[in-house]
């Protein structure tokens, strides 16, 4: 019976226009949103070029005017613009922290339009309270990117709903429900099994469309065996979701304008009015620590901190340490003093920003366990978490900085205070950054979670039709 | 016509679904009212003592020289609006402060958007978010078989050869759809305007920008009225009569304006930001710095004063010339940055074109725009928020430079400038645009929502005359 079937639904989608019309619109869409995520990736990487080449540059000029200091000649410049002094250096020519974009990151821009993926710690100044903003018009991070990631989780399941929604309520709307009825099989089996031919041809469409985008714009992409098995395992676990939901519409109230209506209505709560409530209510109930208080508590810290500042340094030079003084001892003495006073600093304010950044954590830990009440909201942390592209990818960076800025730091600091020159082969020896994705790949088990809510629904939700193999309610 | 009206509205009343629905999103504004409402107190008051405190700390600050206190900076807060509890506009994206120090030029710092989790990239729940994209599904709920019922039913016919007039037919329909909207709207932005008037602290809070805004979303909602009932009546049957509408609703909002985001990245790239830096750099090191007495500018400065008062060296001058210069070279770095931001600001307002330009696909667009102005809480408001604050950091180095060269003695070390000076400074304050300047700012906007309004209901009229 089941071949019977499977070939007349093949021929059934052949005769329609209605899988000509989902493969045409997945096609396009795919192929859109991949182009548009390849450009984003492109300028990433475009920017990357364009400040690695400044990089370039200026470590010509150090490495022209490091020769020349080598060959004992003393070209007249200011103290502040000697590049064989290490604070020269680790200020004027600081090394580049660069977070260059996975393979996958065209699929989900995720965080990716907000921050900056490149940085230059210094070797003096604030390193553990970056700003990581990136600048854009705000507008677009309102109205967000058309990405792959947008269009499988919002457009997909409306595609899934027109594929889906009259399955069995055509039949009793032609009255072949009850010519269905009086075949050798089960409707609920003739159902499962219509569904499951369904599933199957959505899926591997969507598959293959995503490999031929991907062929087509991404070749790269392609050896990412496993991020690209998690990915496809997790658009058949979001496709099982949709294809459940049609499941019980369709034999819990079956007609076809009410399933269309049911499910766009739990298209909609799903995909945005979840959430949005989620969003909203999550921040009333665990606010974000307010920055403006910070800002307050930072400056308050720093008023009252400053006459300790004030007693190991004077606060104009403080405020422009390249202006210090060109002799020798004296020179010595100032730095001393300089990180001396910002340790001051440091040591007051690090502990405030911590607590930040805990509260902070703490806060983003909470919401992030709301997203098991919406698949849309596990897909999007999967998309994301493959693509390199979460907010814990970023948060990680700023630590790998932070990390770096502290080695930087520590491979001049000690040449200053032994009296060390620059030298050429120091510059071959800088310490140098290596962005690593430290986060773990969170997806197969966002697969498993939602594998299991699907089948979870499809049980308790459907048990009562499951069971009832006449299917006596379905013909009411 | 009346009867027609009154004959729709009361199979509404009759019929569940726009029972659950309308619950469904009174429900939805009263979470999205207290929680903003909540929200809102709290920002504001959070503002008040940001403000006071910082004020404080600038005021009491130890004695020190005119040019360190710049550096020690104050900070400029951006102020709640009173309409920003109806529509966040980008308000999470922008921050809503900004470091006002000697030499530079800030952004504002700390998004919410960059503290919060990619949860906050599906969307916000205000009143805004309610009636901009599930106001007009109601709509196409009530709307999508007006037609197509008649049809289904086989009572077009009947109504035809009652000799009913088309035209009135297809009025009284559009107005059976658009009347239930219309009043729970009314009920939305009454109530806001209560909740407003009775809070305190509201800052800027005026009935007539609110009518206004009530004007543009009925506006939007009498488009898609006229789009729902269009389209009920060019289809054949209900089903595909509703999924056509929600297909024109995704369009409108969610595929224009994501498809806008691409073009006006493509077509206009933002600089990056250490481009944007190094750029403001290389100008910056063409000219004056104040630190700088060596350089070719400081130079060039030196002999022009020297020249215009008369005197063969600094030490015959009138005033400190140290103070001076520092003026001169922040005044010059000034406009580097006015160049570099305004430059900023133009791919800005292309971008936004961009996105303005494709109003022709979806009304969405013109009204979301047109929403986060009137509301305060637009890019464009950030834009002059962040000028006004540098011009107040440009009236703070003044006074700081110039007290320099007006009361230091020539050579003297050790000055220092003390507390009964530092609150001379005047005050920052910012005022946002008035209603009519800024409705002025958005005639294009104005312009393709009456096109939209228009077009199409021209269209229902003579349909209706040839089905």
């Amino acid at each position: 019976m089941f071949s019977n079937n499977l070939l007349y639904e093949i021929k059934l989608l052949t005769r329609s226009k209605w899988l000509l019309i989902l493969l045409v619109s997945i096609a396009m869409l795919f192929a859109f949103a991949t182009f548009n995520g390849k450009k984003n990736v492109d300028k990433r990487l475009n920017d990357i070029t364009v400040v690695k080449k400044e990089l370039q540059k200026r470590d010509s000029v150090l490495v022209e005017t490091l020769k020349v200091f080598e060959a004992g000649k003393k070209p007249d410049m200011p103290y502040w613009q000697k590049p064989n002094e290490p604070m020269t250096v680790g200020y004027q020519y600081p090394r580049l922290a660069i977070m260059k974009p996975q393979e996958l990151s065209f699929l989900a821009t995720g965080q990716s339009d907000m921050y900056t993926h490149f940085k230059s710690p210094k070797v003096y100044g604030n390193n553990f309270a970056l700003d990581y903003s990136e600048m854009v018009n705000p507008v677009q991070l309102l109205f967000g990117n058309f990405d792959l990631a947008f269009v499988i989780i919002y457009i997909l399941p409306l595609l899934i709903i027109t594929f889906t929604y009259n399955i069995l309520s055509k039949e009793k709307e032609l009255g072949t429900l009850k010519l269905l009825g009086a075949q050798p099989i089960a409707i609920m089996s003739w159902l499962l099994q219509k569904l499951a031919i369904r599933y199957v041809i959505i899926t591997l469409l969507t598959w293959i469309i995503v490999l031929l985008t991907m062929l087509l714009f991404s070749v790269n992409a392609l050896a990412q065996v496993t991020n690209l098995i998690g990915l496809f395992l997790i658009i058949a676990a979001y496709v099982l979701f949709w294809f459940v939901a049609a499941f019980i519409v369709n034999v819990k109230i079956n007609n076809s304008s009410k399933n269309a209506l049911a499910l766009i209505g739990v298209w909609l709560l799903l995909v945005m009015v979840i959430p949005a409530t989620i969003n909203q209510i999550g921040s009333a109930l665990y606010p974000t620590p307010s920055r403006l208080k910070m800002i307050n508590e930072i400056r308050l810290i720093k008023k009252e901190n400053e006459e300790k500042q004030n007693e190991i340094m004077n606060d104009y030079l403080r405020t422009h340490p390249e202006l210090a003084q060109n002799n020798d001892e004296q020179r010595f003495g100032f730095w001393h003093n300089y990180f001396a006073s910002e340790k001051v600093m440091e040591e007051k304010t690090k502990p405030l920003l911590n607590d930040y950044d805990i509260q902070l954590k703490k806060q983003q830990h909470l919401i992030s366990t709301f997203k098991y009440i919406s698949p849309a909201i596990l897909m999007q942390q999967a998309l994301n978490n493959i693509s390199g592209t979460s907010e814990k990818h970023y948060n990680d960076y700023k630590k790998q900085v932070f990390e770096f800025s502290v080695r930087w730091r520590n491979y001049l600091v000690p040449m200053l205070f032994k009296n060390e020159k620059f030298t050429l082969e120091d510059y071959s020896s800088m310490p140098q950054f290596n962005y690593e994705n430290r986060i773990k790949n969170e997806v197969w088990f966002n697969f498993i979670a939602l594998t299991l809510i699907s089948l979870l629904l499809f049980f308790v939700l459907g048990s009562k039709h499951l069971k009832d193999k006449s299917a006596k309610n379905l013909f009411l | 016509m009346k009867n027609i009206v009154l004959k729709e509205l009361k199979e509404l009343i009759r019929d569940g679904r726009f029972k659950i629905a309308s619950i469904i999103l009174l429900v939805l504004l009263l979470i999205a009212t207290v929680t903003g409402v909540n929200q809102y107190k709290k920002n504001t008051e959070q503002y008040s003592i940001s403000k006071t405190k910082e004020r404080n700390i600038w005021e009491t600050q130890s004695e020190k020289n005119p040019h360190s206190a710049a550096h020690y900076g104050t900070y400029a807060f951006k102020p709640q609006f009173a309409l920003s509890l109806f529509d966040y506009g980008v308000t999470q994206y922008t921050g809503s402060s900004i470091f006002l120090e000697a030499h530079n030029r800030n952004e504002a710092s700390f998004s919410e958007a960059s503290d919060q989790t990619s949860l906050a990239r599906f969307g916000t729940l205000s009143i805004n978010f309610v009636l901009i994209y599930l106001f007009p599904l109601i709509i196409i709920l009530i709307g999508y078989n007006a037609y197509t019922k008649e049809f289904e039913l086989k009572t077009f016919t009947l109504l035809k050869s009652q000799s009913v007039h088309p035209v009135k037919l297809a009025l009284g329909k559009w107005l059976a759809t658009f009347l239930p909207i219309l009043l729970l709207t009314a009920l939305v932005f009454i109530t806001t305007g209560i909740i407003l008037s009775n809070l305190q602290g509201v800052a800027f809070f005026s009935w007539m920008s609110l009518s206004v805004l009530f004007f543009t979303y009925t506006l939007y909602y009498a488009v898609i009225t006229t789009l729902t009932v269009l389209i009920s009546m060019w289809s054949k049957s209900s089903g595909v009569s509703l999924v056509s509408s929600l297909v024109i609703w995704v369009l409108f909002s969610f595929i224009t304006p994501k498809i806008a985001t691409n073009f006006a990245n493509s077509n206009h790239p933002y600089p990056s930001k250490s481009e944007f830096a190094s750029r403001i750099a290389e100008d910056k090191q063409k000219g004056l710095d104040g630190h700088n007495p060596w350089s070719k500018a400081a130079k060039q400065l030196e002999i022009e004063t020297l020249k215009e008062y008369g005197v063969d060296s600094i030490s015959q001058l009138p005033f400190n010339y140290a103070g001076y210069r520092m003026q001169k070279g922040e005044e010059f770095e000034a406009q580097v940055y006015d160049k570099h931001y305004s430059i900023l600001n133009d791919i800005a307002v292309n971008q936004n074109q961009t996105y303005k330009n494709l109003s022709f696909i979806s009304p969405f667009v013109p009204i979301r725009f047109l929403s986060m102005d009137i509301a305060n809480t637009s890019n464009n408001l950030h834009w002059k928020f962040t000028q006004a604050a540098e011009a107040y950091r440009l009236e703070k180095q003044k006074f700081l430079n110039y007290d320099i060269k007006d009361n230091m003695k020539v050579g003297e070390r050790g000055y220092t400038m003390g507390a009964d000076k530092f609150k001379k400074l005047p005050k920052f304050k910012f005022t946002p645009p008035l209603l009519s300047e800024i409705l002025s700012e958005n005639r294009q906007n104005i312009l393709f929502i009456a096109l939209w309004l228009v077009l199409p209901f021209i269209g229902l009229i003579m349909t209706s005359k040839k089905i």
